[in-house]
C-alpha cells in the first residue's frame, strides 16, 4: 500500500504554535505595541533604579513646578516628582490589570466550560447569574464591591475580577457548545476519553486563542476602571503613587493652569490603555481560527 | 429506452477558452491553478469537466462566470464567448459591470451547496423574479408568472406555495430544484453546474440531473457541468473534459472517453468507479483492481452458524424537537425505530440509507455517541446496553470509530502521534507518550503512511491520508469492530479505492468486522458481506449482498438501485421524475409505533413486513 499524494514540504512542517509566531513576528503593530509594553514592563520592574526621586519625597523648593530639567514631568501639589509618581505607578496599574483579569479569566474559563459541557440546570444557573452581572454597568458593580469590602489596592482587583467573569464564561461557554459536539471529541470520546480529558485536553486548547485576545483588551479597560476607582478614592490611600491617584489630587491644581500634573498621569493611562487594545487586536488578527 | 444528446448539427462554438491559465495570490508565493487550458463548448451539448479536488474545473467555472476571488487573476490566454450576433468577445477582459450584465442574461451558474446558496431571508418568489425583473425588465406580475412556470418546469409540486416560501422551509433537493429554476430565469445560453448533486441523496440527485437534461433539450441550452463523479458523467455528458491538477489531460466525446480512455489518469480514474454489478457473480466482497498494486483479493467467508460478535435488537433512538427557549417538545424525530442487527466476527455488514434514515444514528448509538431510548447491545457476550457509562469505557477499546470528515476528526492542535497515542494512554496501555511511540509508528506503517510523521500536525496531510490517520487510532486499541460512518464518502475516487482496499486488507489480516454505514451503493456492493437497507428509520431489507443485487425486494430498495448513476454511457435510461417532498420520521412525542416483523425470504434474506408476525 503506498500514499500517493504528495508530501507537505518543509515549509509547512511545525505547529501550530509555530505558525502564530511567524505570523505575530510579521505583523508591524503587533510588534510596536509589544515593544512599548515591554518598554512599560521594564519601567514598572526598575522602578526603584530608573526613578530620579523617592515618589513619597516633597521638593519643598519647587511645589507644583511646571516641567524643569530637575524635574521633567514637573512636580505636583506638595512638590513630588511626578515623572517618578508615574513610573511607580506603573507598577500598580499594570499589577492591578493583569491581577484582576487573571482571577477573572480563570473564574470564566471555570464556569463557561462547566456550563457549556453539563448544560442543564447547571448552565442555566451560571448563564442568568452571568446575565445578572451584564446587566450591571460594570462600574457601578465594582463600586458596589468596594463599598462592600472597603477601599484598598486588594479589594479593587477582586472588583474589577469579578466582573470580568461573566464576559469570559459567556465566551468559553459558547465555544466550548459548539467543540462539545466536534467531530474530533466524539473521536476520543469514543476512544474512551474522559470528561476531564475532553474538557482539559480538547476543548479548552481551542478556545484559549479567543481567550489570550479577550484577556488582552480587558487589562485595558481594567486599568481604566481600577485608575477611575482610585479617582473618586475608592482605590489604595490617597498618597500611593497611583495614576488614578494622581489624576484626582491634580483636580484643583489643574483649575489653575497646571497642566502638568494631569496630563502626564492621563497620557500614562492612554498609552497603557492603547497598547494593550492594540495587541488585542493584533493578536486577534493572527490567531484568527480560519487560517489555522 | 435509451436516449442520446447528440451536438448540434451547425457545431456553433459558444465558448472557446484558448491556453487559459489563472494563478491565485497568497501569503506562499502565487500558485498556479489552471495551466494553458483549452476546451470549447458546442451550442446546445453539455460538456462535463471531471477531476478530483484541486484538478482547477471549480476555478474553470468561476473564470467564465467572472467571480473570481480578489487573489485570482488571468494570466495568460483567453476565453472567447460567441454571442448569437456580432463577434465573439474575450471573458478575461471584460470589467465588473460588462461581466455582471453578461451574468444576468446569457449566463446562468448552479452551486453545489443548496443549503447556502439560496438566500435564507428572502421568500422563494423574490429570489426568483429578482433577476428576471433587473435583466430582463419584466412587470412584476410578468416575472411571477414566468417564474411559476419554470417552477413547474423543474417539477415543483404547488409552486404557488413554495413561492411564498422562505428557502429553510425546503428539502435540499426542492432547494437545488429552486436554484436551477432562478438559474434559468433568464434563458441562459449556458449553464455551468458546479457539483450540483453532489450534496444530494442519489434518488434526488437522478430527478435533479434528469430536470437538467429535459431543460436543457427544451431551451437548447448549452451545459457546463462540473462533478467528480464518473456515474453523473455517463449519466448525463455529450462529451467530457477531463482535468488533473490545472491542466487538461484528455477531451473526448463521452463514449469514447469510456470505451477506450487515452491518458493514463483518465484510465486510472475510470478504474478507481465502483460500478454498481461489477461484483455480479461474486459472492465475496473484493478488493479493488487498482493499476500498478498487488492484485485484488477475496474476503474470508462467514460463517453465519457461529454466535455472532455484535447483536442488537429493538435499538430505539429518539430525539426531541425543542420549540423555543422554555418550550417543552411536543415532536420527536423516530431516528432509529426498534432495530434489530447481527455482526458476525470478520464480516462487514453495510448500513446503507439516504440521509436522515437513522444509519448513523445507529452507530452513534453502539458507541453512545447519542442515547438510546433502549434496546438491547450484546457483544461477545456482554449486555452491554445495562452498563454505566464509566463502565461501558472500558469496552469502548472493542469497538472504535471512524468518521465522515478527515479534517473534522483529528485535533488540530495535537499531533498526529499523540492522536494515535491518546486512546493507549488513556487505556493505560503504555504508561508514557515515549512508550507509545513504537506502537504509534507501526500502526502508521501498517495503514500505509510513514513513522516519522507521528510528529506532524494534522493540518500537513491531505484527506485521504487523514483518514488513514482516523482508521490508525481506531485500530490503536486492536477493536474487534469497527463502525465506519461515510469514512470514504468525503475522499476523492482514486483515493477513496485505496482507502476501501487497506480497510479490506485489514479485514483479512486482522478478523475486523466493519459496520460500514454509507449512501453510495456502488462502493457498499465492493465491501460488503451483508447489506441493510434503512429507510425512515428502520432496516426494511437485509441480506447478503450479491442476493440483494441481484434481487431486491422491497420497494424502496429497487427505488435506491434504480437511481444510481450507471458508469457506461451505453446503458443510459429515461427514469420518471419523481415530484414527491421527501417524507421525514416526525412524531409527535412518546407515541407508539405500529409493530412490525421480519420476513425470511431466502438465506439470511429478511424483508420488513407490517404488523405482528
Amino acid at each position: 500500500m503506498t500514499s500517493t499524494t504528495a508530501m507537505p514540504t518543509a515549509a509547512s512542517l511545525s505547529s501550530p504554535f509555530q505558525r502564530w509566531r511567524r505570523r505575530f513576528l510579521r505583523h508591524r503593530v503587533a510588534l510596536a505595541a509589544s515593544v512599548i509594553l515591554l518598554l512599560l514592563v521594564v519601567i514598572a520592574l526598575l522602578a526603584p533604579v530608573l526613578a530620579p526621586y523617592n515618589p513619597y519625597q516633597s521638593d519643598w523648593l519647587a511645589i507644583s513646578s511646571f516641567p524643569t530639567a530637575a524635574h521633567w514631568f514637573g512636580t505636583d501639589e506638595l512638590g513630588r516628582d511626578i515623572l517618578s509618581r508615574i513610573m511607580y505607578g506603573a507598577r500598580l496599574s499594570l499589577w492591578v490589570g493583569l491581577a484582576s483579569v487573571s482571577l477573572g479569566t480563570i473564574g470564566g474559563i471555570v464556569l463557561g466550560l462547566i456550563a457549556g459541557f453539563k448544560g442543564g440546570w447547571l448552565d442555566s444557573l451560571i448563564m442568568r447569574s452571568s446575565d445578572v452581572l451584564f446587566a450591571f454597568p460594570g462600574m457601578l458593580l465594582a463600586i458596589a464591591v468596594v463599598a462592600l469590602l472597603g477601599p484598598g489596592l486588594n479589594n479593587v482587583i477582586l472588583a474589577v475580577a469579578i466582573f470580568s467573569v461573566p464576559i469570559f464564561a459567556r465566551l468559553v461557554r459558547a465555544q466550548t457548545l459548539t467543540l462539545r459536539h466536534s467531530t474530533y471529541v466524539d473521536a476520543s470520546r469514543s476512544v474512551g476519553a474522559s470528561n476531564t480529558t475532553l474538557m482539559f485536553r480538547h476543548i479548552l486548547p481551542a478556545t484559549l486563542p479567543s481567550v489570550v485576545v479577550y484577556f488582552t483588551m480587558r487589562i485595558g479597560s481594567s486599568i481604566l476602571t481600577a485608575a477611575g476607582l482610585s479617582f473618586i478614592g475608592l482605590g489604595p490611600e490617597p498618597d500611593v503613587p497611583e495614576w488614578g491617584n494622581m489624576l484626582a489630587s491634580s483636580r484643583s491644581l489643574m483649575m489653575a493652569g497646571a497642566w502638568h500634573v494631569s496630563v502626564f498621569p492621563g497620557m500614562a493611562i492612554l498609552i497603557t490603555v492603547l497598547v494593550f487594545n492594540l495587541l488585542g487586536d493584533a493578536l486577534r488578527d493572527t490567531l484568527d481560527p480560519k487560517a489555522r | 429506452m435509451t436516449t442520446q444528446n447528440t451536438v448540434n448539427d451547425s457545431h456553433a462554438l459558444i465558448l472557446k477558452a484558448d491556453h487559459l491559465s489563472v494563478a491565485f495570490e497568497s501569503e506562499q508565493g502565487p500558485t498556479q491553478a489552471l495551466h494553458e487550458i483549452s476546451f470549447d463548448v458546442y451550442e446546445g451539448e453539455i460538456l462535463a469537466i471531471v477531476g478530483e479536488s484541486g484538478s482547477g474545473k471549480s476555478v474553470t467555472s468561476l473564470t467564465t462566470m467572472g467571480l473570481l476571488p480578489e487573489n485570482g487573476r488571468v494570466t495568460n490566454g483567453h476565453l472567447w464567448y460567441s454571442p448569437r450576433d456580432g463577434d465573439a468577445i474575450d471573458l478575461t477582459t471584460l470589467d465588473d459591470e460588462q461581466s455582471r450584465i453578461l451574468r444576468g442574461t446569457r449566463l446562468g451558474m448552479i452551486f453545489q451547496e443548496p443549503m447556502t446558496s439560496l438566500n435564507p431571508v428572502l421568500k422563494v418568489g423574490d429570489q426568483l423574479t429578482e433577476a428576471a425583473r433587473l435583466h430582463l425588465k419584466l412587470s412584476a406580475r410578468k416575472a411571477r408568472d414566468e417564474a411559476l412556470a419554470m417552477l413547474s418546469k423543474v417539477r415543483i409540486p404547488s409552486p404557488e406555495r413554495v413561492m411564498d416560501e422562505f428557502p429553510y422551509s425546503l428539502s435540499g433537493g426542492m432547494r437545488q430544484r429552486v436554484m436551477i429554476a432562478m438559474a434559468l430565469m433568464t434563458r441562459p445560453r449556458l449553464l455551468i453546474a458546479d457539483e450540483p448533486t453532489t450534496a444530494l441523496d442519489v434518488t434526488v440527485q437522478a430527478h435533479v440531473l434528469e430536470i437538467i437534461r429535459e431543460l436543457q433539450r427544451e431551451f437548447g441550452m448549452s451545459v457546463i457541468f462540473i462533478t467528480h463523479d464518473m456515474g453523473v458523467v455517463a449519466e448525463l455528458a455529450d462529451r467530457v473534459v477531463v482535468m488533473q491538477a490545472g491542466r487538461v489531460v484528455e477531451q473526448n466525446s463521452v463514449h469514447d472517453i469510456f470505451a477506450a480512455p487515452a491518458h493514463p489518469y483518465t484510465q486510472k480514474l475510470l478504474a478507481a468507479v465502483p460500478r454498481l454489478g461489477a461484483m455480479r457473480g461474486m459472492p465475496l466482497p473484493h478488493s479493488f483492481e487498482i493499476p500498478g498494486e498487488s492484485a485484488a483479493e477475496a474476503q474470508a467467508s462467514i460463517d453465519y452458524d457461529t454466535d455472532p460478535l455484535l447483536e442488537v435488537d429493538a435499538l430505539e433512538v429518539r430525539f426531541p424537537i425543542s420549540s423555543g427557549w422554555f418550550g417543552r417538545a411536543r415532536q420527536e424525530v423516530l431516528a432509529v425505530d426498534r432495530v434489530p442487527l447481527k455482526i458476525w466476527p470478520g464480516e462487514t455488514l453495510a448500513l446503507v440509507g439516504e440521509s436522515g434514515s437513522g444509519k448513523s444514528t445507529i452507530g452513534r448509538a453502539l458507541l453512545r455517541l447519542a442515547k438510546s431510548k433502549q434496546g438491547f447491545i450484546q457483544f461477545a457476550d456482554t449486555r452491554l446496553d445495562n452498563l454505566t457509562d464509566d463502565q461501558f469505557r472500558h469496552w469502548r477499546g472493542d469497538m472504535q470509530m471512524v468518521f465522515q470528515d478527515p479534517y473534522a476528526s483529528l485535533n488540530p492542535r495535537l499531533t498526529v502521534g499523540f492522536s494515535i497515542a491518546e486512546p493507549l494512554l488513556i487505556h493505560k496501555r503504555v504508561p508514557s507518550l515515549n512508550k507509545a511511540m513504537p506502537t504509534v509508528e507501526r500502526l502508521l506503517e501498517q495503514v500505509g503512511l510513514k513513522a516519522e510523521h507521528a510528529r506532524r500536525y494534522p493540518h500537513e496531510f491531505s484527506g485521504g491520508q487523514r483518514q488513514r490517520i482516523a482508521i490508525a487510532r481506531a485500530l490503536a486499541l486492536e477493536p474487534k469492530l469497527i463502525v465506519a460512518d461515510e469514512a470514504v464518502s468525503a475522499l476523492d475516487v482514486s483515493i477513496k479505492a485505496q482507502v476501501i482496499n487497506l480497510m479490506m486488507k485489514l479485514q483479512r489480516e486482522l478478523g475486523i468486522a466493519w459496520l460500514f454505514i454509507s449512501h453510495d451503493m456502488a462502493v457498499v456492493e465492493r465491501i460488503a458481506h451483508r447489506v441493510a437497507v434503512m429507510h425512515l428509520g428502520r432496516i426494511v431489507e437485509i441480506a447478503p449482498r450479491e442476493q440483494l443485487f441481484a434481487a431486491p425486494r422491497h420497494p424502496y430498495t429497487k427505488r435506491l438501485m434504480e437511481a444510481v448513476p450507471i458508469a457506461d454511457p451505453a446503458q443510459r435510461h429515461h427514469r420518471p421524475v419523481d415530484t414527491q417532498e421527501p417524507r421525514s420520521a416526525v412524531i409527535p412525542r412518546h407515541q407508539q409505533q405500529p409493530p412490525y416483523h421480519y420476513r425470511e425470504v431466502g438465506e439470511q434474506h429478511w424483508l420488513f413486513t407490517e404488523g405482528n408476525p
